[in-house]
């Protein structure tokens, strides 16, 4: 899976910035960013990541509104995504259980071993499976 | 032009009363506010002030204070109106100059206070009455005090207390009060002294036959009182309202309080009496179960002085003792039937109380203290009698005894009394308690229900506030009550009442709290905190059901916001430290390319102390929700091997750090315990990580996985510097660190093992530790293994074989419909093990097939099944079996959607995760036959 593409989604500049110098200098990544859940549908009607890293909490369309949004195109259907989120109190994880995802990580995470996490739920991943793991970032 | 008439026309029609007179009070005008107040015409200059007042002297002090002063302040005075109403009244007044004559005018501004001074009257009284009943020892005398108070307070002139007699034929008149002068009263008086109890008799023979509080008004209705026409008492009292003394249902008596004046009463009022009858009535309980205590107590006199003793005399050199014939008939025996020797005591003497009574006479013999001592005796029948026993010894020159004689009491009765003394004493406490209760809590709503009829017997006047329906309402409909609850609560609280009422649960005994809500009528909805505890008879059935409640919607409120607050707070703190967090990770990860090793120490202390801050903020969120006990757990198998493997494999990387070797072994044979996989392994990470860090580099941890009976253990063995005894006490406590250990280890939250001790009890584990100084320490907790649990299912399903006529025997059969493999074995586990016999089904076409052969007494039902809703096939078995109406626990993730199920009377909801105790009680509530003993299905698989 050499330079596969990552389509992050996140409001937080900062955080784009880390993930992407993460995954691209760990993981051989190829990442693209979106700060919104408009611009990551905007993105995807021209390109085909090979996964999408998606925050929660978003201003105007939130991480599971564009998550139901990508559900409802047959096409994107098989692109697996993974949440990365600082929302993980049980009663917020909840909320994550029936949504078609690979799982979530947690924020904060320890950069060094985003690549492997994301790798072992994209492991465990299949399109048709609704079984939801959670990685622990610690 | 000024026009005169215009200022005129502005008073005229003004909202305020105004009246104007002359100096000598002589009334000049009124406006038209004055004229409907006082419900009269005003004829000008022929009507005076003071007439206008129920006691003229008022008047003349009102005249007489504004000649003085100039002016009238807020003067309070009872004005009684054309139709001979009492209206009170509070008068502004001032006196200006008429222009056009020159003389003074007085000009009176009006305000009607009746409604509110109503409203405070009612209030007083209450409050008062009160303070009349917790003061009072005598029935009499308190009654007295009432009549008085209440007529003070109401402005009523005499009130009358009825007893009604034990058979329910007459009432008699306990109590009558005169307040004002007057001799009209002597007709009332001789009449009142005993009255028939028969509904011809009129009033207030008809307050017991109706229970409840009424005002006598419209002579036209009641055309009997003292079984006469009605008009003899109604002509002379205009105002007259009567109301019952309750003691829980049964009427005491009643009061009556009259008055030649017309005097207002309204509804309220009515209530108010009420609820005042009932507050009397729970006093007259308490001195009534007093005056029994008391007496008790003279019978326990009684038996003391009047019973005739035995006598004995020992000679303690042969050991010959002289029993009189009383001593000897006491017990039953006839003279010749004893030997006069003191082997004959000790054989009559209980062998548990022997002992004793012999060290008091010894006692007696060295000290010459009194000697006096109880014990039992056996009687001729072998019956033991208690006996109170007194002697002297009598001692010789050398100072040695040589002879003791005394008495022997029976003291039987004497004890018996005391028994039932002791029983008049609690029901004495009882009943005070709940009068306390009642006169303390006036502001909380307050109801009793008679078991018996499944009726509100009696609801405080709070309950109108907050169900804004009557109380009167809800003694003759039960459901008052319950149509306001929102459907979804309605029938859990239907329920928990009937089931207290019913006794079908053992733990419910002391009464429980529920939380349900309430819609107001403009759709509001209000949090209802309830306790609700039952009053058992003599044998052992409910009698009454007590409940209190309050409204707690706005504490909901508060603990809403508080949770969102946190959840606001945690995302907050977790966003900015993420970015804390994952660039100095780059940097210390190397990715931003080569840094000196100095600059690598300080990022690496950076590092170090982000990831302190996120453990921090992850355990003050535990903390929180542990003690707003939110916490939720899954309940599923977890293996020890794999627990152990994955929570090592994710400390790797920590132990290697800090130089320290992690070894593991499974003794346990991998048998599966029940829990939550994420929340075990929460503990046993703090555990091997605190371990981690006190064992010195080189050093090892040690994790085990053990047998400990039905438990599984798993240890965590340190060679750190051990733990001193006097800090293994707080070990679990909040913020817990150890003094005794250097700084550079102090690296915790502190709040670790508090969170661990409380996951692993909620769990149903136990947790602790050993430990001595400088030998390192082993941490341990310990769950039950689902096979130990199994075991105890599959021994009480070996009974099972029984044949056809024991079938009434067998226990209740537990349909349980669950697709998912490991939540049925968890729920068959559970099901068996309280003694009940389960049938599993896969999907709704199994459970039907299941339903149709086995007809089963209970249903676990999931919603979610691969071939349908679970819910319709409850209908469906519900429109099936109507007759057998099987009660349903349905399991789901979602809020109960009772509004779905066509008998929600049948069905209970339980949200996913569940509790096990939840589970089993629910079951052992529902089943209608009872589980078998395990302990006898035991015996009986192993002999």
């Amino acid at each position: 899976m050499k330079n596969s593409t990552v389509l992050l989604v996140d409001d937080n500049a900062d955080l784009r910035k880390l993930v992407s110098k993460t995954l691209t200098c760990l993981g051989n990544w190829q990442v693209e960013t979106a700060e919104s859940g408009l611009a990551a549908l905007q993105f995807l009607e021209n390109h085909r990541p090979d996964l999408i890293l998606m925050d929660v909490s978003m201003p105007q369309m939130d991480g599971v509104a564009t998550i139901n949004e990508i559900n409802k195109r047959q096409q994107w259907r098989s692109i697996p995504i993974i949440l990365i989120t600082a929302r993980v109190q049980i009663h917020e994880m909840n909320q994550y259980r029936h949504l078609p995802i690979a799982g979530v990580i947690s924020k904060p995470f320890d950069p060094m071993k985003l690549p492997s996490q994301i790798q072992r739920l994209l492991e465990q991943w299949s399109p048709t499976g609704e079984n939801l793991r959670v990685a622990i970032s610690d | 032009m000024i026009d005169n008439s215009q200022p005129l026309d502005f008073l005229e029609n003004a909202p305020i009363a105004l009246l104007q007179t002359d100096s000598s009070g002589n009334i000049l005008r009124a406006n038209q506010a004055a004229r409907e107040l006082l419900q009269t015409k005003i004829v000008n200059n022929e009507q005076t002030l003071k007439q206008l007042f129920s006691s003229p002297e008022l008047g003349e002090e009102a005249l007489l204070q504004l000649k003085n002063a100039g002016i009238l302040k807020e003067f309070a005075a009872v004005f009684k109106t054309a139709d001979g109403k009492l209206r009170h009244i509070v008068i502004d007044a001032n006196i200006s100059l008429n222009k056009q004559t020159g003389a003074e005018e007085y000009s009176f501004f009006m305000r009607d206070i009746t409604a509110s001074w109503l409203k405070q009257s009612q209030a007083n009284a209450q409050f008062e009455i009160t303070k009349v009943l917790v003061g009072a020892t005598a029935i009499v005398d308190a009654l007295g005090q009432i009549c008085t108070t209440l007529c003070t307070l109401l402005s009523f002139e005499i009130g009358i207390v009825w007893r009604i007699d034990e058979r329910a034929n007459r009432m008699s008149r306990l109590v009558h009060k005169v307040v004002s002068e007057t001799d009209k009263h002597d007709y009332l008086i001789a009449r009142s002294v005993n009255v028939p109890l028969s509904l011809s008799t009129g009033f207030p023979a008809t307050i017991w036959f109706n229970g409840k509080g009424k005002v006598y008004t419209d002579i036209e209705q009641y055309d009997t009182c003292f079984s006469e026409p009605a008009s003899r008492i109604t002509k002379t009292y205009p105002a007259v309202v009567a109301f019952p003394i309750c003691i829980g249902n049964r009427i005491w008596g009643v009061i009556s309080l009259l008055s030649t004046r017309a005097t207002p009463i309204s509804n309220e009022l009515v209530t108010t009496l009420e609820s005042i009858g009932y507050q009397i009535g729970n006093f007259v309980d308490r001195i009534e179960a007093n005056e029994a205590y008391l007496k008790s107590q003279e019978r326990y006199y009684v038996a003391i002085t009047g019973s005739n003793d035995g006598i004995w005399d020992w000679d303690l050199v042969t050991n010959e003792v002289f029993y009189s014939p009383r001593y000897k008939s006491q017990l039953g025996f006839e003279e010749n039937e004893l030997a006069n020797h003191f082997d004959t005591f000790r054989l009559l003497c209980h062998p548990d109380d022997y002992q004793e009574v012999m060290d008091k006479v010894q006692r007696h013999i060295d000290t010459k203290q009194p000697y006096e001592a109880e014990m039992r005796c056996r009687t001729k029948n072998g019956d033991y009698k208690w006996i109170c026993a007194r002697g002297q010894a009598i001692w010789n020159a050398q100072g040695r005894a040589i002879r003791m004689a005394g008495s022997h009491r029976d003291i039987t009765e004497l004890k018996a009394a005391e028994k039932t003394r002791r029983e008049y004493e609690q029901r004495l406490l009882d009943s005070e308690s709940m009068f306390r209760q009642l006169a303390e809590n006036i502001r909380e709503v307050f109801w009793i229900i008679s078991a018996r009829t499944d009726e509100f017997i009696y609801a405080s006047p709070a309950f109108e506030e907050l169900w804004l329906e009557g109380c009167d309402q809800l003694y003759k409909n039960k459901e008052v009550f319950f149509n306001p609850i929102i459907e979804d609560d309605r029938v859990r609280v239907r329920k928990a009442l009937q089931g207290l009422m019913l006794g079908t649960d053992g733990q419910y005994g002391q009464g429980f709290d529920l939380e349900f809500r309430i819609e107001t009528e403009d759709k509001e909805i209000r949090w209802i905190w309830s306790r609700v505890f039952p009053v058992l008879d003599k044998s052992g059935a409910c009698d009454r059901l007590y409940g209190i409640a309050h409204d707690i919607t706005e504490k909901k409120e508060v603990e809403r916001r508080v949770s969102e607050f946190y959840s606001t707070v945690s995302h907050e703190l977790r966003t900015p430290l993420t970015s804390i967090r994952a660039a100095l990770g780059l940097i210390e990860g190397g990715m931003t390319g080569e840094i000196s090793s100095e600059t690598m120490e300080y990022v690496s202390i950076a590092r170090d102390n982000s990831d302190r801050l996120i453990r921090l903020i992850n355990d003050i969120l535990d903390i929180r929700r542990l003690e707003a006990n939110k916490l939720e757990m899954k309940i599923e198998t977890v293996a020890p091997s794999q627990l152990l493997e994955s929570t090592i494999d994710s400390l790797r990387a920590f132990a290697e750090e800090r130089g320290v070797t992690v070894s593991f072994n499974l003794e346990s044979q991998d048998r599966d315990i029940i829990g939550d996989r994420d929340r075990l392994m929460q503990v046993l990470t703090n555990l091997i990580s605190n371990a981690l860090k006190y064992t010195p580099r080189g050093g090892t941890v040690h994790v085990s996985s053990t047998n400990n009976g039905p438990n599984v253990k798993i240890n965590v063995t340190d060679q750190g510097p051990g733990i001193a005894e006097e800090h293994m006490q707080g070990l679990f406590g909040l913020f817990q660190q150890l003094s005794c250990v250097e700084n550079e280890f102090n690296t915790g939250s502190g709040l670790g093992l508090a969170i661990s001790k409380a996951l692993i009890e909620k769990l149903g584990g136990n947790i602790g530790a050993e430990s001595r100084l400088g030998e390192g320490a082993t941490f341990w907790f310990e769950l039950p293994a689902l096979e130990s649990i199994e075991e105890q299912g599959a021994n009480s399903t070996q009974t099972n074989c029984a044949p056809e006529e024991d079938r009434e025997e067998e226990p209740a059969l537990v349909l349980l419909m669950e697709d998912s493999d490991s939540i049925a074995l968890i729920l068959k586990t559970l099901i068996t093990r309280t003694g009940y016999d389960c049938v599993r089904a896969a999907n709704i076409a199994e459970a039907q097939t299941l339903a149709e052969n086995k007809r089963p007494d209970l249903l676990f039902a999931d919603i979610n099944l691969p071939d349908g809703n679970g819910l319709d096939f409850v209908n469906w078995m519900h429109e099936k079996f109507a007759a057998q109406s099987i009660p349903v626990i349905v399991l789901s993730g979602a809020e109960a959607n009772i509004g779905r199920v066509h008998h929600p009377e049948l069905v209970d909801w339980i949200k996913k995760p569940f509790e096990t105790e939840e589970i089993l009680r629910l079951t052992k509530l529902r089943a209608k036959k009872l589980p078998r003993r395990l302990d006898t299905a035991k015996t009986t698989s192993t002999s």
